[in-house]
């Protein structure tokens, strides 16, 4: 139970997809103009993520070494168009906005990075783990970078139709943080912030190590 | 029919930068942009492997995807399943008649195969806005050519600025906080701004 | 559920599936490469920098080169005699001897050498020197913004506190890529010596001697003390520069002691402070260790 709780915090500051190991980000900065894309872009991806991981890691031991990746991608492809067909019918202005990203999410580096360096090579419990671990990650980020940039940008944010903070009328926000450039930007300032937080983490975890050394040795 | 295809070809180099203005092929942009030769390198390989699967792509999924009626939804396994055997055929072809270019390039192929850009670039030069589904207008094989070669161009113009730039970047007094990887970020969502400006290019 | 329609996606899907099948099969027959086992275990045993120190653009070529006989055993200058020798047992035949260089850098100015202009551009020796032929006002002395260390791809080169680079003797395989890099590494700053060269002359200005005390405290003023106390007859004074001759010097360190500037020193050794205080010796001298090099601290004089 350590590792699995060690292995899904890692997914979420320690090797965030996004800001640390840096895959998946051409979806996460094109959706991230609207909260409530980025919010359905992330279930979206823990859901592909975990399915795919988990039958991946439940037939490693039959997949040949040299055909590997193209197993990966019809696996991950079969839940992609699950996921690209309902939300069509059930979302359809999210589906709109999402467009060409859900069909990338095939090729979405993190789905199918993770699928090669740990499904291939781990059981399926500790599977389940790195994919939501990794999931939850990347929603966390592209929420957070997309709250920001919606409520910086248009002074309001709004799920499903419902808008949930407005500033007051007389706000203009600054018109590039709603353009790419904006996200480039802000997304700059979250990796040097998840770099501030991880520094934390490994000092903590480096003061912990030497105490139990200690405490070991005593 | 000529101002047509240079129209295409900047539209889809500059004004609608596939890096810098759509996002697609960001993992590659900050992973190969550290050192000139990856850079050059990565955007030639591109070049190559994204014109021959966007031709390979267009005639499948016309000849025979649409003509069954299941290009709706069988596209992205068919046209990855292209993409993916195409660039081992060119690794292997280089590897025997080429190999001073396969060492050049070679590690930079097999990475091309999940890069965004090419399934991108391959399903957009079937049909523009292909992913709306409601566009009437569908791309001859000509546009289509001309389409990828213009995304290519723009990619590799992208990302050879960019590690022009990050090398600089690498010698420059930045603030310690913001070292490495965010001022990367920073340094791109200003490039973007710039490409930005390219929108209004022949009054478009 | 439309039975023809799935029918149509598996057909299609197969026949495509097919097709890239017997591309790749045919391909792979038609394609395929003879590669001599050989070639990987040298690539092996040489030391992968691809520094091109031996004339190829990388190790892989080289290790192609000396299987194929184009290149001799003992290519790799960077290996050392170390890697001569493992690839003449893997190629079975006979190793030749690797001669050995090191890097020395003939400037003790650092801290202790004037500057011209406050400079806050891209921290970077080859930038600097572009702006008004560099902020140093020797013109043959060393920036101290760490190029060198920075292109070295055996981590030789570090920083020291007076803003020089130090060349760690151990790590140095000579392979000259800091000479090319340094902006005046062709002017003599950054020269290749003998592997047992430890005596350096820490000065490379051609001006007047009393030139250089204006803006150095570490120059070489050309008293010739060490040509006399040498005893054999390795260092001279020419050109107003003392120069040591490696043939002749057997590293006894008499000049060492005897220099009046503290200009002369072993290779290789980082020291605690410069030999001479900012103030006092010559007042016209300001130095300072330039911000934001690898592993110098931001201290003004």
């Amino acid at each position: 139970m350590k590792k699995w709780t060690e292995v899904f915090l890692d997914g979420i500051s320690l090797e965030n997809p996004l800001t640390v190991l840096l895959i998946g980000l051409c979806s996460a900065l094109a959706v991230s103009s609207k909260f409530e894309g980025s919010f359905f872009m992330g279930i979206a991806v823990i859901f592909v993520t975990l399915m795919s991981n988990v039958i991946i890691s439940a037939i490693r031991n039959f997949i040949p070494h040299e055909v590997r990746i193209p197993i990966f991608i019809v696996v991950i492809a079969s839940f992609v168009t699950i996921v690209d067909l309902t939300m069509k019918a059930f979302l359809p202005d999210v589906y709109g906005f999402l467009g060409v990203w859900i069909p990338l999410i095939v090729v979405n580096c993190m789905v199918l990075g993770r699928a090669e360096a740990f499904a291939y090579h781990n059981g399926v419990w500790l599977s389940i783990a790195d994919a939501l671990g990794m999931g939850v990650g990347y929603t966390v980020v592209i929420v957070l970078l997309a709250a920001t940039r919606e409520l910086i940008g248009s002074g309001k944010l709004e799920f499903l139709g419902a808008t949930l903070i407005a500033f007051p009328e007389w706000y203009r926000g600054p018109n590039i943080v709603l353009l790419f450039p904006g996200a480039f930007i802000l997304f700059g300032f979250i990796i040097a912030g998840t770099y501030a937080i991880n520094r934390r983490l490994r000092a903590r975890a480096a003061t912990a190590a030497v105490r139990t050394e200690r405490g070991a040795s005593l | 029919m000529p101002m047509q295809f240079a129209l295409l070809f900047v539209g889809a180099a500059l004004i609608n930068n596939i890096l810098l203005t759509r996002f697609i092929a960001l993992c590659s942009f900050f992973g190969i942009s550290n050192s000139m030769e990856t850079a050059v390198g990565m955007s030639l390989a591109v070049l190559f492997v994204m014109t021959i699967a966007s031709s390979a792509t267009w005639v499948f999924y016309y000849w025979i995807l649409e003509p069954l009626g299941v290009g709706e939804f069988l596209y992205i396994p068919a046209f990855i399943l292209v993409i993916a055997g195409l660039v081992q055929f060119v690794e292997m072809y280089l590897r025997k008649y080429s190999p001073g270019l396969y060492h050049a390039m070679g590690i930079f192929l097999p990475l091309i195969t999940t890069n965004c850009a090419v399934l991108a670039a391959a399903t957009e030069a079937v049909k523009p806005g292909f992913f709306k589904m409601n566009m009437p207008y569908s791309f001859g094989f000509g546009e289509a050519i001309v389409y990828t070669l213009g995304v290519a161009a723009g990619y590799g113009f992208a990302l050879i600025a960019f590690t022009a730039l990050r090398e600089r970047l690498d010698i420059a007094p930045v603030p310690s906080w913001l070292e490495g990887t965010p001022m990367s970020f920073i340094t791109a969502g200003l490039l973007s701004l710039g490409y930005i400006g390219l929108g209004s290019l022949f009054g478009l | 559920m439309d039975p023809i329609l799935v029918a149509k996606a598996v057909g299609a899907l197969s026949a495509i599936g097919v097709m890239v099948a017997v591309m790749l099969a045919t391909a792979s027959r038609r394609f395929h490469v003879e590669v001599d086992p050989r070639v990987e275990s040298v690539l092996a045993a040489l030391p992968g920098a691809n520094c091109g120190a031996c004339g190829n653009p990388s190790c892989f070529v080289a290790a192609a080169a000396i299987v194929a006989g184009n290149a001799p055993v003992n290519a790799c200058t960077a290996g050392g005699q170390a890697v001569a020798d493992a690839v003449a047992a893997i190629l079975g035949t006979e190793s030749c001897a690797v001669a050995e260089a090191v890097s020395m850098r003939h400037c003790g100015g650092g801290r202790a050498a004037s500057r011209s202009f406050g400079y806050s551009g891209l921290m970077s020796c080859a930038a600097v020197a572009k702006v008004a032929g560099g902020d140093l006002t020797c013109p043959s002395g060393c920036f101290g913004y760490g190029d060198c260390a920075r292109v070295c791809p055996f981590g030789a080169i570090s920083m020291d506190s007076r803003g020089l680079p130090v060349v760690d003797l151990s790590l140095c395989t000579g392979c000259e890529l800091c000479v090319k890099e340094c902006p005046r590494g062709g002017a003599g700053l950054l020269h290749m010596g003998p592997g047992s060269g430890q005596i350096v002359v820490r000065c490379n200005s051609h001006d007047k001697p009393r030139a250089r005390k204006d803006y150095c405290s570490m120059c070489c003023i050309a008293c010739k003390k060490c040509e006399k106390a040498c005893p054999s007859d390795a260092i001279h004074v020419i050109d107003l520069l003392a120069v040591v001759d490696y043939e002749k010097c057997t590293g006894c360190g008499q000049c060492v002691a005897v220099c009046p500037q503290e200009c002369i020193d072993l290779s290789g050794r980082e020291r605690a402070q410069p030999a001479h205080s900012i103030d006092g010796r010559g007042s016209k001298v300001d130095g300072f260790v330039p911000t934001g090099t690898v592993s110098g601290d931001a201290e003004d004089a």
